[in-house]
């Protein structure tokens, strides 16, 4: 079933929680991972994540169109997580520094974290990033998104998507030969 | 004229080095760059992450019973304002329990507040009172203990005045005011028991 289709099927009551099952099914796994890579704790990313569709189901009804559905869900769930890490540097008063001393943490922590040292050391240097950084890298490189619909998602010239993950690849480069992994 | 690029002839190479095979990957490199599309080196696409078993089966069923959480029709007390009221009141009344409980605990009953002023009269001036004021609550006491007495006359026994006891001194309370007030009898019997023993009547009978 397309989104058009899953759409209509969701504004109908008869067709309302069918309709959002789908949805969920076709998904919560994008969702749940680009949440993930941010907040890298898998439980937070699970409440975030039910959150995301819980807006989903809020506002579906109120959905233009006028993107395509994955890109106003992966919206919401980009939002969610910027949220997140906002409140928790408002939560224990922490400058950027000190959540990504907190995201090494939960990395470190080994709870459902299963990698080898190459891919641990990535998301090491991910976490250096800037919050934007991490998101256009994260969007660009794991889920091979298009700039075009990034910047839908980001509401960010392509040209400054661009500069923004050229920025992220160099920093990236610069600490993994200083780790030297 | 004379050209200074021209390395050959210029024996002061500069001391740059350069990775190697720069130049040939120069320009799908910067191709690259301006598409946005390079890649990082040295580095894996794979993510370090784990998920418990069966995570996203189960995670539709999660959200599921969320929304139906948060849209279920709500009780009355489960309404937030409602809630926040209860709460509020519950605060306010524990408040008011608390300042009864401190306030109340300092009022005594009358039977205490003359128990405590008993206390503070020596015992022989009181034992004196009752037998030249009250003979029948004196007789009634040694009825209880048990003991015979005769009740000495009021010439017999050394006349105390109320008003030089020690008692209107240190309190200033007339014990004639405690025991005629309107105290119950039985109370006053009660304390006085308490507080006069058996040696202390004897002692008055047989001074």
């Amino acid at each position: 079933m397309d989104d058009k289709e899953l759409i209509e099927k969701f504004k109908s009551e008869s067709t309302k929680n069918y309709a959002f099952n789908l949805l969920v099914r076709k998904y919560q796994e994008k969702a749940y991972w680009h949440i993930r890579k941010m907040v890298i704790d898998h439980d937070d990313a699970n409440d975030l994540t039910q959150e995301t569709f819980v807006k989903v189901w809020q506002h579906l009804d109120s959905f233009k169109g006028e993107s395509q559905l994955y890109t106003w869900i992966y919206k919401i769930a980009t939002n969610e997580s910027l949220g997140f890490l906002r409140k928790k540097k408002r939560k224990f008063l922490l400058p950027i520094g000190d959540v990504s001393k907190h995201l090494l943490r939960k990395l470190e922590s080994k709870e459902y974290i299963s990698g080898d040292e190459l891919s641990i050391q990535f998301q090491k240097a991910l976490i250096t990033l800037p919050e934007k950084q991490r998101l256009v890298f994260n969007m660009k490189y794991f889920d091979e998104m298009k700039y075009e619909e990034i910047s839908q998602i980001l509401d960010t010239s392509v040209g400054a998507l661009k500069a923004s993950y050229h920025h992220a690849v160099k920093k990236i480069e610069e600490y993994m030969k200083k780790v030297n992994v | 004229m004379k050209n200074i690029f021209d390395t050959e002839k210029n024996k002061h190479k500069p001391p740059f080095s350069l990775p190697e095979s720069y130049f040939d990957d120069f320009q799908v490199n910067l191709e690259q760059r301006l598409q946005g599309e390079e890649k990082p080196k040295n580095v894996s696409q794979k993510l370090p992450f784990g998920l418990p078993k069966n995570y996203f089966e189960l995670l539709p069923q999660l959200i599921a019973k969320k929304i139906e959480k948060l849209w279920s029709p709500k009780l009355w007390y489960q309404q937030p304002k409602i809630q926040w009221s209860m709460a509020f009141m519950s605060v306010f009344v524990a408040l008011g329990l608390s300042w009864l409980y401190v306030t109340f605990d300092k009022v005594l009953s009358p039977e205490q507040e003359l128990a405590n002023e008993l206390k503070k009269i020596p015992k022989e001036e009181l034992a004196h009172y009752l037998a030249y004021h009250q003979p029948d609550e004196l007789m009634e006491i040694a009825h209880k203990e048990q003991i015979s007495i005769e009740i000495p006359t009021k010439q017999e026994i050394p006349q105390i005045p109320t008003d030089t006891l020690q008692l209107k001194k240190a309190i200033k309370v007339d014990v004639e005011e405690i025991l005629n007030g309107d105290l119950d009898k039985e109370a006053i019997e009660e304390v006085l028991e308490e507080e006069l023993n058996e040696e202390d009547i004897e002692k008055l009978i047989n001074p």
